[in-house]
């Protein structure tokens, strides 16, 4: 996904690490593939805003924004599927992969914000 | 940029994928690989993923259908030489120890 990939580039001007950027490159790709199959179905086109917040030397928010309908998911317990699930992944990796996540609908918009605590030694600069 | 190649070892077939295995590609590579699952000539699939740099959960679920299907199919399915950040996925998912992981084509035990 292009979009993702564009991300992981832009972190990279502010993160040492490419595990680390991979990580959140994951989640974000995750949160997008969630709107795209399940907010507003794979065949359908809709608008999807990613915003990146940096908070230099401590942490990074990343919010995923779609205007499909309300999606419950996160309000449900995170699980990690059985071995020959074929689906249904998206959120446990999500959970796995930063420290806090939440969801919110309001105003007609659907926000995923996930943040991840980064360390003083891997930033750049 | 992604890129599957195929070769055929005896019984063996080797799809070899380059790139991103993401929501954008799976469907063309199930119609792919389906060809090697529903033939008779091929009885084990092996998935090389050495050049495979991205894995999300749209990609997890295609090796798992992958697998599935070879139960069905009476098949053997290996991944080769995952990539470390395949690894580092599958892992993270819990499904490091569910595949059947080689190193080498070599390992693949001869059948008659």
């Amino acid at each position: 996904m292009q979009l993702t990939r564009s991300v992981a580039d832009f972190l990279q001007e502010w993160i040492e690490d490419k595990d680390l950027i991979h990580d959140l490159r994951l989640v974000l790709s995750e949160a997008c593939v969630n709107v795209a199959l399940h907010g507003y179905g794979q065949q359908a086109d809709g608008k999807l805003e990613v915003h990146i917040y940096i908070d230099p030397l401590k942490k990074i928010h990343l919010e995923v924004r779609d205007n499909a309908p309300p999606f419950y998911g996160p309000q449900q317990s995170v699980y990690s599927p059985g071995p020959k699930d074929e689906s249904g992944r998206g959120l446990f990796i999500i959970s796995r992969l930063v420290d806090a996540f939440a969801y919110n609908y309001a105003n007609g918009q659907n926000t995923l914000s996930m943040e991840r605590a980064i360390e003083e030694n891997v930033w750049k600069g | 940029m992604e890129r599957m190649s195929t070769e055929i070892q005896g019984q063996i077939c080797i799809v070899r994928y380059a790139g991103e295995l993401t929501l954008e590609v799976i469907d063309s590579l199930k119609d792919e690989i389906e060809e090697y699952l529903s033939g008779s000539d091929c009885m084990a699939l092996v998935m090389d993923l050495s050049k495979t740099v991205f894995l999300d959960s749209s990609g997890i679920g295609f090796l798992v259908h992958i697998n599935n299907r070879k139960t069905i199919k009476n098949k053997e399915f290996y991944l080769l030489a995952p990539s470390p950040q395949v690894r580092k996925t599958l892992s993270l998912v819990k499904l490091i120890d569910f595949f059947h992981i080689i190193e080498d084509v070599s390992e693949i035990p001869k059948t008659d």
